[in-house]
Formats: C-alpha cells, structure tokens, sequence
C-alpha cells in the first residue's frame, strides 16, 4: 500500500473516531440536544476514597491517572472518551470540542469540560491520616462531587458504595479491628444523602437544568442508592448490580463517557457496559430510548 | 470401535470443560478477592486461587492479555514474591502503573534493596522519559516511604514533568524524605512548587511548608513569608484555604 493510501486511511480512521453518531430516535435526539444545548457541557468524574482492606493501599490517585492518560490520549476508531486537553492552570480540567448535535442551533460545537478528581493524597491510608493535605484533597472532592450533583450535566463517582451511606471521599472510620465499620456506614446515609438533598432542592427549583445523567461506578449501585434516587429525580442512572472490580468500574466510566460523548441513546450505552450482565456489566435507566 | 471413540470423546469434552472451569476460576477468585467487602469472601477467594495448578505460569502470561488487572490482583493477594523478577523485567513498560504498584506490594526485606534500586534506576536515567506517568507515580511512592534518597537533580528534573500528577508525586517524595527521614536536600522543588501554574500544586506546597515550620524544622520561609504567599493567592478558593492551613490548628 502506498504512503497516500494510508495517509487516507489514516485520515477516515480519524474522521469517523470524532464523528458521534446522529442519535437515533426523537426522544434521544432531544435529550442529547438538551445536554448539548449550551456552550459548555459540563462533566465531573470524581473518585472517592479507594482503600483496599485489609492493606494499607489506597488507589483512587492511581486509578484517576490511568483514567486521565485514557481521555489525554489521541482517538481511536470507536473510542470517545480521548482527545481531551488538560487546561494549563487547574490539573483537574480537561477539555475537547464536539459537534453539537443540534443541527438547528447556530454554534456548531460544544466544548465539553470534564473534570477529574481524586480523594486521596499518597497511597498509603496511615499515610494519608497524618497528612493535613489529606484533609484539604477529601474537602476539595466532596464539595466538587456536591457542587457537580447540583449544576453540572454529567456526573460518575468511581468508588466505594460504604455499605449504602454513598459516596465517601475520606478515609474510611475503622472498627476496633481496623475494618472498615460497617455497622457505622450501614446506619447512615452521609454522601447519599447529600445527593437526595440535592437532587430534591433542583427537582422542586429548576426542573428542567441540571444533572441529566448519574454515573455510579461502585459496588451493588443499582440495590444501594437507583431506587432512592429515582424517587427524587429524573435523571439517566448508570448502576450496576453487582459488586465490581477496580477495573471493571475504570473501564465501564470511559465506556459511558465514550457513549455519552458518541451520543448513544439507552440501548447504545447499555450494550456498550454490557446490558447490566455478568460480573462487570452495568445498565443506564431512565435515559431515552 | 465406535462404543471406543465414543468413550474418547466423552472424556476428552469432560477434560476440556474441566480445563475451562479450571481457567475461569482462578480470574473468579482474583476478582473475589478484589472487590470483598467481607473478609470471609476474601479468604475463601484466596484458598480457591491457592488450589490452582500452575498458576504462577498462568498468571505471568495473563500479564500480557486483558486478565492483567485480575492477574495482578491475585500476584498481591497471593503474595506470590517468586514473580518479582518477572514483574521487575516489565516495569519499564508498565503503561498504567499498577504494574509496579503490585511489585511494592510485594516488597520484603529479602527483596527491598534490589526492586527499590531497580526504581531509582530508572528514575534517574535516560528511561525516565520513557516511563508512563502513571508509572512513575508508583515508583515514587515507595522510594518516599522507605527512604530511599534520590540525586537532588534527578527529582529537580522530574517536577519539571508536564504530567502535573508526576509533579505532585515528587512533592510528596519530598515530604516523606523531609518529615520521616530528614533529608532536606530538596528545597528547590518546594521553591519551585509554590510557583505552579495549577493552584492545586500551589497548596500541596504550602501545606507541606506549614508542617515544616510547625516541626521547627528549618526553612527559608518564615510563617509571615507563607502568610504574604497565601494573601497574594488568585484563586479564591484556595486563597481561603491556603491561609487556612496556616490558621491556629491548621485545616478544617
């Protein structure tokens, strides 16, 4: 094959990686203009605190790097959730242009800004307790991860799901055994309820603004928080029934936001985290068909 | 001759789907013993993964397919410290740093001098340019944690990397080095820290500088100098929280 044919395909290779597909019924295609429909579209990736008992590692700042290499890296066939530019004066920032899906609408693009945040200071959890930073880094993520639930379009927590108190950006309370205390966790709500109180301030407030779709890449998502949350508000729900790998959770996060940044509608994005079967499928509800 | 062929059949489709279930446990039990929430779970998960055959084989050429996070899961879980030299041949190609973050997991007395020395090896060498940024964050850590002091100018050079999670990482280097060990050969990287363009990096350094001053450990930067460095802050945000740090009792 000669240098100009490949140069080609090289070149259709990378037109259709950055081509999203036109969303396929009326409903999705209106709700992908919704999330569109502004100059920016604003997405939040936020790690909670990952200890991994019974060591003393913690891996949330690990994970989020990977996480970032992924979306810094140049678009392949398939593969949304790349191309990003990381903004030179806040390291958590990263941002990448698309088409807008309105083709109506009279600007062309839509600069999407995804925010990735971590909770952890070293990956050491002793380490971590003794550091004043550490106090700072889990304050800083958990007002994001709030913040995010309350004005931003798209959020995911990638993290642990405490026995059902929710997201958790801090190191874990311990019992006398230094195990994580779930009887503790298990009689509260913490993170969770911030995320229902929030919910239900913007549910009665501003219907139509705000979050359109929640990701929650920790274990047993569906059975701990979906019901709940559907109770307080309409918004596309990405939960998995099962308890879920470090790795799983990673690559399920840059699957949904490949789709979502593709413009997939439901059926799209549920094939894609593998219709919620097997150990590390996940599904979206309440999104449009 | 047929009843013959048949028995032969049967027992070769018996032989293979045992070698299927066989296969398939061992990534069942890695992943058991990685996402537990009991320690019950986690030990059976262990026990199960103990009575694979050949599983160091297995998990080692796993390495190199899509398994690698479940082999890796199991190589710690396992503490299976014969495949460290097979994982310290891969550090250098370790794309994502969890690699080498299962390497120091398995780090011992019999072992520590020569997988920290093949990390500062590569630190500080012509690979570092090579290096993933994820990997060199995980080499980092446990050269900070255990003490194991870098040339001033290789660390100098590494917080000039434009991944400012590398950068970040060199900064808690320099104050695990600083604080646990006493090495305070450093001090340019904090000089260069409080600088940054990302104001996360801005208060990671001065956090580290108020322990420093709070430990009387000696420093060119006197808690009015932090203070003047904290008001002259852009961000909002972080201007609070910058003097904040400084604040009686420190952050809230």
């Amino acid at each position: 094959m000669s240098a100009a044919r490949l140069l080609l395909l090289a070149c259709l290779i990378a037109i259709q990686a950055h081509s999203a597909t036109t969303p396929a019924s009326k409903e999705c295609k209106a709700a992908y203009n919704d999330l569109f429909s502004k100059p920016v579209m604003n997405l939040w990736m936020v790690f909670g605190y990952k200890d991994i008992r019974p060591a003393r590692f913690v891996g949330d700042r690990h994970e989020r790097l990977a996480f970032v290499q992924k979306i810094l890296a140049p678009c392949t066939k398939g593969n949304f959730a790349c191309g990003f530019k990381r903004d030179g004066k806040n390291a958590d920032l990263f941002t990448r242009k698309i088409s807008s899906p309105d083709k109506k609408s009279a600007k062309k693009t839509v600069t999407v800004q995804l925010w990735v945040v971590s909770s952890s200071v070293g990956s050491d959890d002793q380490s971590n307790r003794d550091n004043p930073f550490q106090m700072w880094q889990t304050g800083y993520a958990k007002k994001s991860f709030d913040e995010a639930i309350a004005n931003a379009d798209v959020v995911f927590y990638n993290g642990h799901s405490r026995f059902g108190a929710g997201p958790d950006f801090a190191p874990p309370r311990l019992d006398d055994t230094g195990q994580v205390d779930s009887v503790y966790y298990q009689n509260q709500k913490l993170g969770f309820s911030d995320i229902l109180e929030t919910l239900g301030t913007r549910t009665e407030k501003k219907k139509k603004s705000g979050l359109k779709i929640l990701g929650l890449f920790s274990c047993s998502s569906t059975q701990h928080f979906s019901n709940e949350i559907k109770k307080y508000a309409s918004v596309g729900l990405i939960s998995g029934k099962s308890l879920i790998f470090y790795s799983d959770a990673l690559e399920n996060s840059l699957v949904s936001l490949s789709s979502i940044l593709q413009m997939r509608c439901s059926d799209g994005i549920n094939k894609a985290l593998g219709d919620g079967k097997g150990v590390d499928g996940m599904t979206i509800e309440g999104f449009a068909p | 001759m047929l009843r013959r062929i048949l028995f032969l059949s049967i027992l070769s489709f018996i032989y293979s789907a045992h070698a299927v279930v066989t296969t398939d446990s061992w990534r069942d039990a890695a992943r058991k013993a990685g996402q537990s929430e009991t320690t019950q779970i986690r030990s059976e998960a262990l026990a199960e993964l103990r009575k694979q055959k050949n599983l160091d084989q297995k998990l080692i050429l796993a390495l190199d397919t899509e398994d690698r996070y479940l082999a890796l899961e199991a190589i710690s879980a396992l503490q299976l410290k014969k495949l460290v030299p097979d994982l310290l041949s891969k550090v250098e190609k370790d794309i994502d740093g969890f690699l080498t973050l299962t390497l120091s997991s398995l780090l011992d007395e019999a072992n520590k001098d020569k997988v920290l020395s093949g990390y500062s090896g590569l630190l500080t060498s012509k690979k570092f340019k090579t290096i993933s940024p994820a990997t060199i964050v995980a080499l980092l850590e446990p050269l900070g944690r255990i003490g194991v002091a870098l040339p001033a100018k290789s660390v100098e050079q590494m917080f000039k990397h434009k991944y400012p999670e590398v950068r970040s990482s060199t900064l808690q280097y320099v104050r695990s080095m600083a604080l646990a060990h006493k090495k305070r050969e450093y001090n340019k990287v904090l000089d260069s820290g409080i600088t940054s363009a990302e104001f996360q990096l801005r208060l990671q350094t001065i956090s580290i500088l108020q322990e420093l001053l709070s430990l009387n450990i000696k420093s060119t930067y006197s808690l009015t100098k932090l203070r003047g460095i904290c008001q002259k802050e852009k961000v909002k945000n972080a201007r609070e929280s910058c003097l904040q740090f400084l604040s009686k009792g420190g952050m809230k």
